[in-house]
């Protein structure tokens, strides 16, 4: 976990510091347990969550905060194990939870994983766990896009997190915007056709 | 144009003479078949035309017609106003000549009559052709537009983006440039706020196009420096994020001309094409520039000579919901604000979340590097989520950064859209009606509400009234900066009260009152809250006093601290941190000491061969916002700090560090209590 007041001071300032999450959360060796949620897919233990997980997102005035973990050395191949908390203020209202991988070429769900599963916190908590397992078919860093939602009398609300799986050496396969030119002043930009 | 009647009595009389010759048959004569009659052509001389001296006009009567079938049409074309010209050959269909010399704004009219015949009857038409001199140096003016994508709004709840509602907004104060086929920048603007621009005394005849830059660039009376650039860099030394590269958009090279052109209009485009991205998402850069451009009015309305400090967005179409953040490689644990290098960073992959059209999420992070430059906050930042009892700082930071967002938007409901298609990750509330959580001093939309109510002329329950934006922002700029307590809702209050007639402070405190937060003394430290919020947890321990004064006379305070609203274990929530405060009566060196009373017991966490399980409190002092001093020894259940005060009022804020320390027990109890206290060495 990131040391919010530490950094604030490395900055030289008490003004914010990525006032709308930054809530990184860094990974130690500790493992605890808890009781799992119960869910469609079953009754699951899970690790505690928190200080835990790998990674958190929570954007500004979102409902949902959303850690994962990921449990093991993603290789190609081989089934790899994710562990999600998605946090909320939702009480014992049920959340769907959606699971999407843009390139199915370059990383699958495993065949017993649904790509959807509904769930409700246990009692007295305040957020859900779930266990999903992917199968990365190439090396490279491939996302699985978690969404949490729930609904409401006035519609449907979620939040997204991209769940970065790292196999063996390979980068991020980038989208392209526009080209990188040099402009009148030798200062890089990015030219973007404006048709 | 004329009908001539007539009939082909000529022909069809001979054919009768030719059937009663060769004996048809009959005794008696039989009548022949009935005359067709003649239906005149139609001329049609052509559209009217512009031309410049010099140029060679064709006329065109192409579109002259007969409906009788097998006629042919002769062309007879004769001059008949203006300056004489000679046509190529006056009988044809589309004869040209070269356009004459004409003088400066003096153009001529010419005018051409068409006749058409087809043998039998005639018609005509005329044309006119306009000439212009021709110009060595031309302007060249029109408007600049970028495509504005709204979001689906269901309830107070939002579903994604509405391309088919997609509007065409004005380029504001964006500078435009002037490019040659060659690249180089023959000239330079800025767009109005209608998006208009005009370049003058342009070379005629020459290739150009438009350029415009997405940044904003003011020297006054109100100024400002915006720039939004390209965060992604993947190459090995990736340069510093202040010369990555600035958004540009360009258009297709056209002629200058050799007249003035007022129509040079261009819209940047989203990149949609109904049901994907497929070209450059052009728009993005804009409508985040736009979006700042729009709150830097709100505030340049009360303060005509603001002087907005630099700030930069950036956003990339790669850049994606993930943590821990990677800026390089386009991975953002949130949208969020850098205060140490004055940035914003958006998310933009259309897979998880684009925030380009996200104005409330835009003005949102805007606004904390307003908090920033033009006031004052204190908030600790941190992960989050909505409805959550926050540390007081962090409450008022981002409720203000929701309200303001919505008072420069003149639109209280909040949209952040996701992932296309389908909306995975869209979420909304409506900052003037919505709740979430307990209501009060530590819940940012409790701030939101309340902020934006005491803007808004909008009658909603018991928000009747409107204190405007002037003396928010005189708050914001004047004592909050400076005050001696931290930056909160009660800061605000009691110096923002100051600044109203009575009745405007009998309408703030009705709207304090509304969101729990007690109004028989307002004061910046909040002394006056009394009663505990509804939904506190464990009965509302260690919430108030929210300053606990320590006395210097060596005498003990106690206070307690407890981790009762960490949700997500991100300690920055409300009671993770206490607050004190003192007042040293003379300048000179003082112990100040956090003693745990009670000592926390061993846990059982075993085994437990270091200190994790004892307490460690952690003490940061501050004056008049600028962070003075901290003790963090590290030390077991105690923390001793000797230090040179001046005779002045310090805030502190203490903390619990093994409520935050990765490595602690598991079973570390979730409240600890310290005796304070001060004597003067």
């Amino acid at each position: 976990m990131k040391r919010v007041f530490d950094l604030t001071l490395t900055l030289c300032a008490a003004v914010v510091l990525a006032a709308c999450g930054d809530g990184d959360v860094s990974s130690t060796d500790a493992v605890e347990t808890a009781s799992g949620a119960v869910s469609d897919a079953g009754t699951q233990e899970s690790p505690k969550p928190g200080r835990e997980y790998d990674g958190t997102v929570s954007k500004p005035g979102s409902p949902f905060a959303m850690s994962y973990r990921i449990v093991g050395t993603p290789i190609v191949g081989s089934p790899v194990t994710v562990d999600l908390r998605v946090d909320s203020m939702l009480g014992s209202r049920e959340v769907t939870i959606d699971y999407r991988i843009n390139d199915l070429a370059a990383m699958s769900l495993h065949e017993a994983q649904p790509d959807q599963v509904r769930i409700a916190p246990v009692e007295n908590e305040s957020f859900v766990l779930q266990r999903v397992t992917v199968v990365p078919q190439r090396e490279g860093r491939i996302y699985l896009n978690v969404s949490a939602s729930y609904e409401t009398d006035e519609g449907s609300a979620s939040a997204i997190m991209a769940v970065p799986i790292q196999v063996g050496a390979g980068g991020r396969e980038l989208q392209e915007n526009g080209e990188v030119q040099l402009d009148e002043n030798g200062e890089a930009v990015r030219v973007l056709s404006g048709n | 144009m004329k009908f001539a009647a007539k009939t082909r009595l000529a022909p069809l009389l001979a054919l009768a003479l030719a059937v009663t010759a060769c004996g048809g048959g009959g005794s008696s004569a039989s009548p022949g078949p009935t005359p067709t009659p003649n239906t005149a052509p139609t001329a049609d001389a052509g559209l009217d035309q512009t031309a410049t001296e010099g140029d060679i006009v064709t006329l065109d009567g192409s579109g002259s017609s007969d409906v009788d079938v097998g006629d042919s049409l002769t062309y007879a074309w004769e001059q008949t106003a203006g300056p004489n010209v000679v046509l190529s050959d006056p009988n044809i269909a589309q004869p040209s000549f070269t356009s004459p010399d004409v003088a400066i704004g003096s153009p001529a009219v010419l005018s051409f009559q068409l006749t058409v015949n087809d043998g039998i009857a005639s018609n005509n038409d005329t044309v006119n052709i306009t000439v212009l001199e021709a110009q060595d140096k031309v302007t060249i003016a029109g408007r600049l537009f970028y495509e504005f994508v709204p979001p689906i709004i269901r309830g107070s709840q939002c579903d994604g983006l509405d391309f088919g509602s997609t509007v065409e907004r004005p380029i504001r104060q964006a500078t435009v440039q002037l490019l040659d086929a060659n690249g180089a920048v023959l000239d330079s603007t800025l767009a109005a706020d209608d998006g208009s621009y005009s370049f003058s005394l342009v070379d005629a005849d020459i290739e150009v196009r438009i350029r415009v830059r997405a940044e904003l660039k003011s020297s006054g009376p109100a100024s400002w420096d915006v720039e939004i650039r390209d965060n992604v860099d993947t190459s090995p030394n990736p340069p510093p994020l202040d010369r990555r590269p600035l958004y540009v958009t360009q258009w297709a090279l056209f002629s200058s001309g050799v007249t003035d052109i007022t129509d040079a209009n261009f819209t940047a485009s989203s990149g949609w094409s109904g049901t994907g991205y497929t070209g450059d998402r052009a728009a993005a850069p804009f409508a985040i520039l736009d979006t700042i451009y729009t709150a830097m009015k709100t505030i340049v309305a009360v303060d005509p000579t603001a002087t907005f400090p630099p700030v930069d967005g950036f956003w990339n179409v790669n850049n994606t919901p993930v943590s821990p953040t990677n800026i390089d490689i386009g991975e953002l644990s949130s949208a969020f604000y850098d205060s140490g290098i004055d940035s914003l960073f958006l998310m933009g992959n259309a897979n998880t979340e684009t925030d380009e059209f996200d104005d409330h999420l835009v003005l949102h992070e805007w606004t904390h590097h307003f908090d920033d430059t033009f006031s004052r906050s204190d908030s600790i930042g941190g992960s989050h989520f909505l409805g959550e009892s926050l540390d007081l700082r962090l409450a008022f930071g981002e409720g203000f950064a929701h309200a303001l967002a919505a008072i420069a938007l003149e639109e209280p409901q909040y949209c952040d859209t996701g992932a296309i298609p389908g909306g995975a990750g869209s979420f909304g509330f409506n900052t003037e009606t919505n709740n979430s959580g307990t209501q009060g001093w530590f819940n940012e939309l409790s701030i939101a509400t309340l902020v934006y109510d005491l803007w808004d002329t909008n009658p909603d329950g018991t928000d009747t009234g409107s204190i405007g934006f002037g003396p928010i922002y005189d708050t914001m700029t004047g004592p909050q900066r400076t005050t001696p307590a931290f930056t909160t809702i009660f800061s605000f209050a009691a110096e923002l009260r100051p600044m109203l007639p009575e009745t405007d402070r009998d309408f703030v405190d009705t709207q304090l009152n509304r969101e729990n937060i007690d109004t028989g003394l307002v004061d910046i430290w909040g002394d006056g809250q009394t009663t505990t919020p509804s939904g506190a947890r464990n009965g509302g321990r260690d919430l108030t006093p929210i300053y606990t004064e320590v006395p210097t006379d060596g005498s003990i305070a106690n206070v307690c601290i407890n981790n009762d609203y960490v949700v997500d274990d991100v300690v920055n929530k409300l009671s993770d941190w206490r607050y004190l405060r003192f007042t040293t009566p003379t300048a000179g060196t003082w112990r100040v000491t956090a003693q745990a009373n009670p000592v926390p017991p061993p846990t059982n966490d075993p085994p437990n061969p270091d200190i994790r399980d004892r307490s460690d409190p952690d003490l940061y002092i501050w004056r008049d916002g600028r962070f003075v001093t901290s003790g963090r020894s590290g030390d077991a259940d105690i923390e001793i700090m000797e230090r040179s005060f001046d005779a002045a009022t310090y805030v502190i804020e203490m903390q619990e560090w093994r409520h935050e320390d990765d490595d602690a027990a598991s079973d570390f109890p979730s409240r600890v209590c310290f005796d304070i206290s001060m004597v003067a060495l």
